[in-house]
C-alpha cells in the first residue's frame, strides 16, 4: 500500500509535476506528494532538499514554476496558488520561522489570522478574546499569561504558541490538512513527544497531518508513512512501519552514515580551569557551581524551564548574574559584557537563530564573519578580497549549502542558515564555547559533520558547554553531563551512559524536586 | 536570462545616477531654461548642496545601525547662530568660534546617545524632541534675528570661495563624504554599524558593542552637523535662525532615497549624494523653467515617500527572485530603526548594568512606556 491509487476515498491531496526554481538553484524538480486523511505523513530529506520550498508552496506563500494540487474535487495551479486559496483548500501551517509576532501579546498573536473574538462591528472583544486565548493555551499546555509579550516567552515557547496558532480550531472545523515545518526543533523531548501525541490523535479525528523533521526517531514512532525527497527530487514514499533507521538514513543522504564521532580522551584533569561558576544566581537560575578546564565538553541537560539557556547568556554577558562569582582563567568577572566576553575567547551560539543568530538579508559571507571584521583590517583597510577567501573556504569546512556567498542568508534553508552561525563561530578557535542546541534542524549527515568539528575544535583545546535536548548527542560527545533542574545541577554523570538513562534519570530528578 | 538578470541589477544600482544624468541633459537642451547650463547655475547648486549633502551624510551614519536622527538641520542651525553670535556679540575670533561650534555639535549629539543608546529612547523621539528643544534654544540666543555683522571675513569669503573653479564649500562635502564612505565601508566600525542596523540582538551576541557603536554614530552625526554649521554661516553670510530646521525633510529624503541607489537596499554615502544632487538639480531646473517655489517641498516629500516605496518594491522582488547580492530594503530598515530599541536594548551593554533588569528572556522589551510603544509600529519617517 506504499502508493496509494489517486482515486482512493482516503486521499486527501495529490500534488504533482511540483518544480521550482531560484536563480540557478533547482530547488524541487517535478516532485510529488499523496496525503491520505487520517494519517501522518513524514516529510524528510537533507538541508536544503526543498522541503520548505514545497511548504510554502503549498500556502501560496510562493509560487511554483509548474505543478497541480487535487484536492477532492477540484484542482488548483500552484503556479497561481494564494494563501487564501491554501486556506479553503483545507490547509492550516506552522512554518519553519513560526512567524510569531514579538511585540504583540500571546493572546493577540492566538488571534491573528481571523481568531480573535469580535462584536457585532467587527470590533475586537478583547475580554473574551483573551478569556478564548487562556483556554487555547491550556489545552496546549502553555503555562504563560495570554497578556505578556510574546517576546517574553522561550523558543520552545513561541513554538507552542505557533503550534497552538494553527491548531486551536481544528476540531470545530472540516477535514483539515495540517502542515508542520520542523515543528519538534526547537523542542525538549517531553514536549516534543506531547507534540507527537496530539498529531496522532487529529490524525486519529480524520486530519491528515505532514510532519518535517529530522530527528528519525520521531519519523519511526509517529508517522504512518514517509516521504523522501533529496535535491529536490522524490526519492520515495514508503510505509513507515517498513523503514528501519539505517534504511531511511539511506533515503535521505543516499549513502551510508558513519556515526564515528564519540567524545575525545578525557579532557586533562589538572589543567588550570578556563571557567569557573561559584554558585551563581539570577533568573531561574538558584545556584550553579561548575569547573570547564580547555578540551572538555560538558553537557547539560534539563527539562523546559530549567534554566540550560539562561546559564549560558549569563556566561557570555548576556545576562544579568545576581549572585556568585563567575571566573574566566583566573580572574573573576563582574558584570561582564558580551563584547568583553568575545574578547576574552568566549563564544555563544544562541538557541533562537532567527531572532538572534542570523543577519536578515545580509550575505553569507556577512553573515559568516559577523563581529569578526578586525581580523581583515589591516594597514587601515578592510581587505574584502582576503575575507571572501577565507569564507569559501570555511562554507565548504561547514558543509553550507549555498549557490553563493553573496546569497543573502534568508535564501539558505533551514539547516544551512544554522551551519553558518556555527561555523562564525567555530573558525575562531575560541577558548570556551557556549552551544545552545547547536544541531536543531540540521539533517543526520551534517549533524554529524558539526558534532565531529565540536570534538575537532575540543580535541585542539577549546572548552565546551553543549545544551540539547537530543540526550544522544549529549551522551555522545560530552566527557561529562550536568543534570540542571529548577536552577541547580542537581546530578552528574561520567561519560559512558546511554541517552535512554540520562533521559530516566532527568525525569526522575524533576520529580523529585516537583 | 543572466545578461538580462546583471541589466535589472545594473539598473537598480545605477538609476538614479542614469536620471540624475538625464534631468541635467534635459534641462541643458531645454530652450525654456538657457540659463540652467550656465557655470553661474552649476556653482550655486555645488554651493547651496554642500550643506545639505554633509547633513544627509551625517543622517546615513546612525540611519545604519538603525536610529534616525532628525536633529541634524536644527543642530547645524543652532551651531552656525553660535558661531555667527560668538565672533559678533562676545568678540570671538575665528578659530574658537569655530570650535565651540562643533563643539556645541557634538554636545547635541551626545544627548542625543545618552537618550537613545543609554536610556534607550526611541530614536524619533528623541531627536525630534531634540530638534524643538534646539528651536528654542536658537530663539532664545538670537532674538529670531539674523547676525550679519562682525563675522570673521574669512569665513564669508569661504562662501563664494573656488579652486579649481569649484566652490570650495564643494571640497569640504567631498572629503566628508569620502570620510564618511570609508568609515561606514572600509573599517570594522562600519561592517559593525551595518550588522546593528540589521539584527541588533545577533549583533549583541557576536559580541557587538551595540550601545557603544551606537552611541558613537549618534556623536558622531552631532559633531558633523556642528561644522555643517560653520559652514552654512560661510555659505549664508550670516548666522541665520531660521534656516536649520529646513534642512530635516531634504536631509533624510535623500539619504532614503540614496538607499534605493549603488548599494541598493542599504543607506549609503555615494547614493545619498547622488539623491542630493537629483531632487537639487530637478527643483532648480524647473524653477528655471517657471514652475512655483513650492516644487522644492513637492519633490523632497515626494523623494522621501519614492525613496522608502522603491524599497518596499525591490525587497519584494529581491524576495520572488532571489539568487544575487540583496540586502534590506530601506522600509525594512526604517522598521529596523524603529523597533531595534524593542529588539535588544543597547544598554545592555553599556559597562556595568546594575539596573536589576532582565535582560534577555526579553521582558524588558515589554513597551512599558509611550516611546516604546511608538517604535512598536512600523511608522517609518
Ligand atoms: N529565497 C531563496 N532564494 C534562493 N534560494 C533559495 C531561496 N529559498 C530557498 N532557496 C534554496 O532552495 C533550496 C531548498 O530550500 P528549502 O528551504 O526548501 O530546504 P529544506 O528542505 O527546507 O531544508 P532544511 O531542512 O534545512 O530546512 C536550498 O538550496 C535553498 O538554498
Ligand atoms: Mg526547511
Amino acid at each position: 500500500m506504499s502508493a496509494m491509487p489517486a482515486g482512493d476515498a482516503r486521499t486527501a491531496i495529490v500534488v504533482r509535476g511540483l518544480s521550482k526554481s531560484f536563480g540557478s538553484t533547482q530547488a524541487l524538480d517535478g516532485v510529488r506528494l499523496e496525503l491520505a486523511w487520517g494519517e501522518i505523513h513524514a516529510l524528510v530529506g537533507g538541508n536544503g532538499s526543498g522541503k520548505s520550498t514545497l511548504i510554502k508552496i503549498l500556502a501560496g506563500v510562493l509560487e511554483a514554476d509548474a505543478g497541480e494540487l487535487t484536492t477532492d474535487g477540484s484542482t488548483w495551479n500552484l503556479t497561481r496558488h494564494t494563501p487564501a486559496e491554501s486556506a479553503r483548500a483545507g490547509f492550516r501551517f506552522v512554518h519553519q520561522d513560526l512567524g510569531i509576532v514579538p511585540v504583540l501579546s500571546v493572546g493577540d498573536n492566538l488571534g491573528l489570522g481571523g481568531h480573535f473574538v469580535r462584536g457585532p462591528l467587527g470590533t475586537i472583544r478583547s475580554r473574551r478574546s483573551r478569556r478564548r486565548a487562556a483556554e487555547v493555551l491550556r489545552r496546549f499546555d502553555l503555562d504563560v499569561d495570554p497578556r505578556v509579550t510574546a517576546a517574553s516567552l522561550s523558543t520552545p515557547q513561541r513554538a507552542l504558541l505557533a503550534i497552538a496558532r494553527a491548531l486551536q480550531d481544528v476540531d470545530e472545523s472540516g477535514r483539515a490538512i495540517l502542515v508542520l515545518d520542523e515543528p519538534t526543533a526547537a523542542l525538549p523531548a517531553e514536549e516534543a513527544s506531547e507534540l507527537l501525541r496530539t498529531l496522532r490523535r487529529l490524525a486519529e479525528a480524520g486530519h491528515s497531518v505532514v510532519l518535517v523533521t529530522h530527528r528519525l526517531d520521531e519519523v519511526r514512532r509517529a508517522a504512518d508513512r514517509v516521504t523522501c525527497i533529496r535535491d529536490g527530487r522524490h526519492v520515495g514514499t514508503l510505509d513507515a512501519a517498513d523503514l528501519s533507521e539505517a534504511r531511511l538514513v539511506e533515503l535521505i543522504l543516499g549513502g551510508k552514515l558513519e556515526r564515528s564521532v564519540t567524545a575525545a580522551r578525557p579532557a586533562d584533569a589538572s589543567a588550570a580551569p578556563v571557567l569557573e561558576l561559584r554558585h551563581v544566581a539570577g533568573g531561574p537560575l538558584r545556584d550553579v557551581s561548575l569547573t570547564l578546564r580547555p578540551g572538555e565538553i560538558v553537557g547539560i541537560a534539563g527539562l523546559l524551564g530549567s534554566g540550560r539557556t539562561e546559564l549560558m547568556e549569563m556566561i557570555y554577558g548576556a545576562r544579568r548574574i545576581e549572585r556568585g562569582d563567575l571566573v574566566v582563567r583566573g580572574t573573576a568577572v563582574r558584570s561582564p559584557s558580551t563584547s568583553a566576553m568575545t574578547r576574552r575567547g568566549i563564544a555563544f551560539i544562541p538557541e533562537d537563530r532567527i531572532a538572534a543568530g542570523i543577519f536578515p538579508q545580509e550575505s553569507v559571507a556577512t553573515n559568516m564573519t559577523a563581529g569578526q571584521s578586525e581580523r581583515y583590517f589591516s594597514r587601515l583597510w578592510l581587505r574584502t578580497g582576503l575575507l571572501l577567501r577565507d569564507v569559501a573556504r570555511d562554507v565548504a569546512t561547514y558543509a553550507v549549502r549555498t549557490s553563493s556567498v553573496h546569497l543573502p542568508i534568508d535564501a539558505l534553508s533551514g539547516g544551512n542558515q544554522q551551519k553558518v552561525v556555527l561555523g562564525r563561530w567555530l573558525r575562531t578557535s575560541p577558548t570556551v564555547l557556549l552551544l545552545d542546541e547547536p544541531t536543531q534542524g540540521i539533517d543526520v549527515g551534517s549533524r554529524e559533520t558539526v558534532l565531529g568539528l565540536v570534538s575537532e575544535a575540543s580535541r585542539a583545546g577549546t572548552a565546551v558547554i553543549l545544551v540539547s535536548s537530543e540526550f544522544e548527542e549529549l551522551t555522545r560527545i560530552s566527557h561529562r553531563v550536568l543534570v540542571l533542574c529548577d536552577g541547580r545541577i542537581v546530578d552528574e554523570h561520567p561519560h559512558g551512559m546511554t541517552s535512554h538513562d540520562l533521559l530516566e534519570s532527568v525525569l526522575e530528578k524533576q520529580r523529585a524536586t516537583r | 536570462m543572466k545578461a538580462q538578470l546583471r541589466i535589472t541589477e545594473f539598473f537598480e544600482r545605477y538609476g538614479l545616477v542614469a536620471l540624475l544624468v538625464a534631468v541635467i541633459v534635459f534641462f541643458s537642451v531645454n530652450s525654456a531654461t538657457p540659463q540652467f547650463d550656465t557655470v553661474a547655475n552649476a556653482r550655486n547648486i555645488l554651493t547651496d548642496q554642500s550643506i545639505l549633502g554633509i547633513l544627509a551624510i551625517a543622517t546615513v551614519i546612525p540611519l545604519v545601525a538603525g536610529q534616525i536622527d532628525l536633529s541634524v538641520g536644527p543642530n547645524a542651525g543652532l551651531t552656525s547662530v553660535l558661531c555667527a553670535g560668538l565672533m559678533s556679540k562676545s568678540g570671538w575670533p575665528l578659530f574658537p568660534a569655530i570650535l565651540a561650534a562643533i563643539v556645541i555639535g557634538l554636545v547635541i549629539g551626545t544627548i542625543n546617545a545618552i537618550l537613545v543608546a543609554s536610556v534607550g529612547i526611541n530614536s524619533i523621539i528623541a531627536t525630534l524632541g531634540m530638534s524643538s528643544v534646539i528651536g528654542a534654544a536658537v530663539l532664545a540666543y538670537s532674538g529670531g534675528v539674523s547676525i550679519t555683522t562682525g563675522v570673521s571675513p574669512g569665513l564669508l569669503r569661504l562662501g563664494p570661495g573656488k579652486w579649481l573653479s569649484v566652490p570650495t564649500l564643494f571640497y569640504f562635502l567631498l572629503g566628508i563624504a569620502l570620510v564618511a564612505w570609508y568609515l561606514l565601508q572600509k573599517t570594522p566600525t562600519g561592517k559593525n554599524l551595518y550588522a546593528i542596523g540589521s539584527n541588533p540582538r545577533a549583533a549583541l551576541l557576536v559580541g557587538i558593542g551595540v550601545s557603544r557603536q551606537t552611541f558613537g554614530a549618534l556623536v558622531l552625526a552631532g559633531g558633523i552637523a556642528g561644522g555643517a554649521g560653520v559652514l552654512l554661516v560661510a555659505a549664508v553670510g550670516a548666522g541665520s535662525p531660521q534656516l536649520g530646521s529646513n534642512y530635516t525633510l531634504p536631509a533624510i529624503a535623500a539619504a532614503f532615497l540614496g538607499a534605493t541607489s549603488i548599494q541598493p537596499g542599504r543607506y549609503n554615502v555615494w547614493g545619498t549624494i547622488t539623491a542630493v544632487f537629483f531632487l537639487a538639480i530637478s527643483v532648480n531646473g524647473l524653477t528655471l523653467w517657471g514652475a512655483a517655489p513650492w516644487v522644492s517641498e513637492l519633490f523632497d516629500g515626494a523623494a522621501l515617500i519614492v525613496g522608502v516605496g522603491l524599497g518596499v518594491y525591490a525587497g519584494a522582488l529581491r524576495r520572488r527572485r532571489p539568487g544575487r547580492r540583496g540586502t534590506a530594503s530601506p522600509d525594512e530598515m526604517a522598521a529596523a530603526a524603529t523597533t531595534a530599541l524593542h529588539d535588544a536594548p543597547p544598554v545592555l551593554d553599556a559597562p556595568p548594568v546594575l539596573d536589576g533588569a532582565d535582560h534577555t528572556d526579553g521582558s524588558d522589551r515589554r513597551p512599558t512606556n509611550v516611546t516604546q510603544n511608538a517604535g512598536a509600529n512600523r511608522a517609518g519617517p
